[in-house]
């Protein structure tokens, strides 16, 4: 090759095309992307998180928890992300329509929290403030609760202060590692707390139109009697 | 078909008989002098702060409590404080050096503008600290992999502009018309970063959309890792290797196989496996990921013919080696990423610490180690002189190459004993960091050694710069310092 101009061009329209397929090409796809409306219940999916959930993307994203935490179930095809229980159906992109950061991680060096917030309501309840708690205690000191975890603490999301009249219902206690003096408590920053709403906010167990929640086993189960009975397939079903 | 540069045949008659740096070699590198050892030290510079914030991050993979009280220096951060500060510090700043100092010698023209090239070192190196700064306090994108905030990347843009024009006006202007293999692939490592570059910056400015500025920071780390930085070292190997063995490239029309199948294939992969995108766009990745084999066993080809064979000089000279290591590092990175793509092992080894690994054969491997190379030729060429200690040199090289197969050997494993554990239906996450552990302890050493390298290599850098300003400017300080009586005595004798 002799001349630079011939390379320039082949090189242009090499990138043009790269930029067209890669990023052109979902724009155009997901230009009409809008929230799915569940035509049973009439609720739309996904809707916009609340202003605090919203904040607590952000410290997510500035502190850097992508780096080890996924936000990404993959299909039954690849991974055994749904066995484990990690969620009901594998995360689309519409999974993150409203958020400023699409943060679904590339490395997974601590669970994925994809469905953080439906995972801790069906272990620990639905209430908001011992749930909180129970992420703050996490934060603060994450091997307080699983000493194996390679989790680092984040101690500057909390702060000591002199204890009020009315003690606050989101200090920690004694039994998470925290040592302070008499009268004071350890409370969590208005970051801490935007955090915890925001992985609490985490929850996409719904069934949509491009990623449908595979039916239960038990229905399953009735599919493979009818297949059965019809003789499709020689699938053996229980007497 | 074979192919001799003017410069290559230039090296290979005067091998023949008299020195290498003749008068016009000598103008051309005193021509590039001030404007690429400052790159090439900043860029060191850069490279070591990243060895040590990916030693750190190592260090706290394996104790958590390590300088646990620090927001500063928080695992998330320091990650993404190590992608940036190795490509935009040490990476991109090393091509503009490298593709300079090849540019002159192979189109046997003196540079002209260098004032836009100090120009794109100051602003480049100053908004990147800004950058830098703010991923550490908490700016960062969110990005894997192009975390620097928009207020660090906009000026950074510019900068890179100026420079790439510098870059072309060169060039243009060259005396040797016929471009080498090197030329080419220098050619597209500037203006393919600087279109994604530009490209990326400008959509990122221009969108709120969360998802658009995700596939924007996909796109653009493939951009510069594929068709940036590959091509950096691709055009080192195929500069050093006829060089070292002074045997002609072979052959010129493989090198364009190379050159068109890495240009027309390369920027359409990088989506991973398992990301949350239309199924089109990831199959498109793994075809991608598939046909890149071609340009790869292109470029083994080309360096199997060409290093010569039997009693090869490449073998005698730390450079030589380098780029041996540093070509064995890309084929490995390639084959990885292709059984990382489309074999049964994708399902082990995605959401894993193997993709690093894979990084860390093309970043630091491939491209650090060639051009580490580079500047182990170029460095005592520029400062006029041989190295102070080549013993040095021969150790620093050896100890990089240790080093990085020891990351990559780290990433990998983890990678594969993560998907082990996890690919069953009850893996659990913390028998994944059990696991793991013994890998990140060895990526701790490995790290730590690459950083001794680096500063072995930064320090014998400065070194031969000290000596080359001291050589050069005390004759002239202590004539200045004679006082004038002696100084009559000193001209007339």
């Amino acid at each position: 090759m002799k001349h630079g101009p011939f390379i320039v061009v082949g090189l242009l329209l090499a990138a043009a095309s790269s930029w067209s397929a890669i990023v052109l090409g979902p724009v155009i796809q997901w230009n009409d992307l809008q929230p799915f409306k569940d035509d049973t219940t009439g609720a739309l999916y996904p809707a916009r998180r609340p202003g605090l959930a919203e904040q607590g993307l952000e410290v997510f994203r500035a502190q850097g928890c992508f780096h080890c935490h996924s936000q990404n179930v993959r299909s039954a095809g690849v991974s055994s992300d749904m066995k484990q229980g990690l969620g009901a159906r594998r995360t689309v992109a519409l999974d993150f329509l409203y958020d400023s950061v699409v943060m679904p991680g590339e490395v997974r060096l601590g669970p994925d929290l994809a469905n953080f917030g439906a995972r801790a309501r069906k272990g620990q309840g639905v209430d908001t403030n011992a749930l909180v708690s129970s992420v703050l205690a996490r934060l603060y000191n994450p091997q307080s609760k699983s000493p194996d975890s390679m989790m680092p603490r984040y101690p500057w999301l909390f702060e000591v202060r002199p204890k009020g009249q009315v003690a606050d219902p989101l200090a920690l206690k004694a039994e998470h590692g925290v040592t302070l003096g008499a009268g004071e408590e350890l409370v969590p920053k208005p970051e801490a707390v935007a955090l915890a709403h925001y992985l609490l906010s985490l929850d996409s167990n719904v069934s949509i139109f491009e990623a449908p929640i595979p039916a239960p086993p038990k229905a399953k189960a009735n599919t493979n009697e009818m297949a059965a009975a019809g003789g499709a397939t020689n699938v053996t079903t229980k007497p | 078909m074979t192919d001799s540069s003017p410069e290559r045949g230039e090296c290979c008659d005067r091998s023949q008989g008299s020195s290498e740096l003749s008068p016009t070699t000598e103008t051309l590198d005193l021509s590039c002098r001030w404007t690429v050892l400052p790159l090439v030290v900043s860029a060191l510079l850069w490279l070591v702060f990243g060895s040590l914030t990916l030693a750190l991050g190592q260090i706290k993979l394996v104790a958590p409590g390590f300088m646990a009280g620090y927001e500063l220096l928080s695992y998330g951060r320091l990650e993404g404080v190590t992608s940036s500060v190795l490509v935009f510090g040490f990476g991109i700043p090393a091509l503009v050096a490298s593709a300079v100092w090849l540019q002159c010698r192979l189109g046997q023209r003196a540079l002209e503008s260098a004032l836009g090239l100090h120009i794109f070192g100051i602003v480049w190196n100053l908004a990147l600290l800004a950058g830098v700064v703010g991923i550490i306090t908490g700016d960062g994108t969110g990005l894997v992999g192009f975390e620097l905030p928009r207020y660090a990347t906009a000026p950074m843009a510019c900068a890179y502009v100026v420079g790439a024009a510098v870059i072309l006006l060169n060039v243009r202007l060259r005396l040797v018309r016929e471009m080498y293999p090197t030329q080419w692939f220098l050619l597209l490592s500037v203006l393919w970063f600087g279109w994604s570059f530009t490209g990326a910056v400008f959509a990122q400015s221009l969108t709120t959309s969360g998802l658009l500025q995700y596939i924007v920071g996909l796109w653009f780390r493939q951009q510069y890792l594929w068709l940036t930085l590959v091509p950096g070292y691709l055009a080192v190997t195929m500069y050093l290797v006829p060089k070292l063995s002074r045997v002609p490239l072979q052959n010129r029309s493989m090198a364009l196989i190379v050159f068109w199948t890495l240009v027309f294939l390369a920027p359409f992969g990088g989506i991973p496996g398992a990301a949350p995108l239309p199924a089109w766009l990831v199959g498109l990745g793994v075809v991608t990921h598939v046909l890149l084999l071609i340009p790869v066993l292109g470029l083994f080809f080309i360096f199997r013919n060409s290093r010569g064979s039997g009693d090869c000089p490449m073998r005698n000279t730390s450079e030589g080696r380098l780029i041996s290591v540093a070509s064995f590092f890309f084929v490995s990175a390639a084959v990885l990423s292709w059984l990382g793509n489309v074999t049964a092992l994708t399902k082990m080894v995605d959401s894993t610490s193997f993709s690093k690994g894979v990084t860390a054969l093309l970043l630091l491997g491939a491209f650090g180690l060639g051009v580490g190379a580079l500047i182990h030729h170029m460095i005592p060429r520029l400062t006029g002189g041989g190295w102070a200690n080549a013993d040095v040199i021969r150790v620093q090289g050896l100890v990089s190459s240790v080093a990085v197969l020891g990351l990559a050997v780290a990433f990998v494993g983890a990678g594969i004993s993560q998907g082990l554990k996890t690919s069953g239906s009850s893996g659990a996450v913390f028998d994944l960091v059990r696991v793991s552990r013994p890998f990140f302890a060895l990526a701790v050493l490995s790290s730590l050694a690459y950083l001794g390298a680096q500063l072995l290599l930064l320090g014998a850098v400065v070194f031969q710069l000290f000596r080359s300003v001291n050589a050069c400017c005390m004759p002239m300080i202590s004539l200045w310092l004679t006082p004038i009586g002696s100084k009559k005595g000193v001209v007339r004798s």
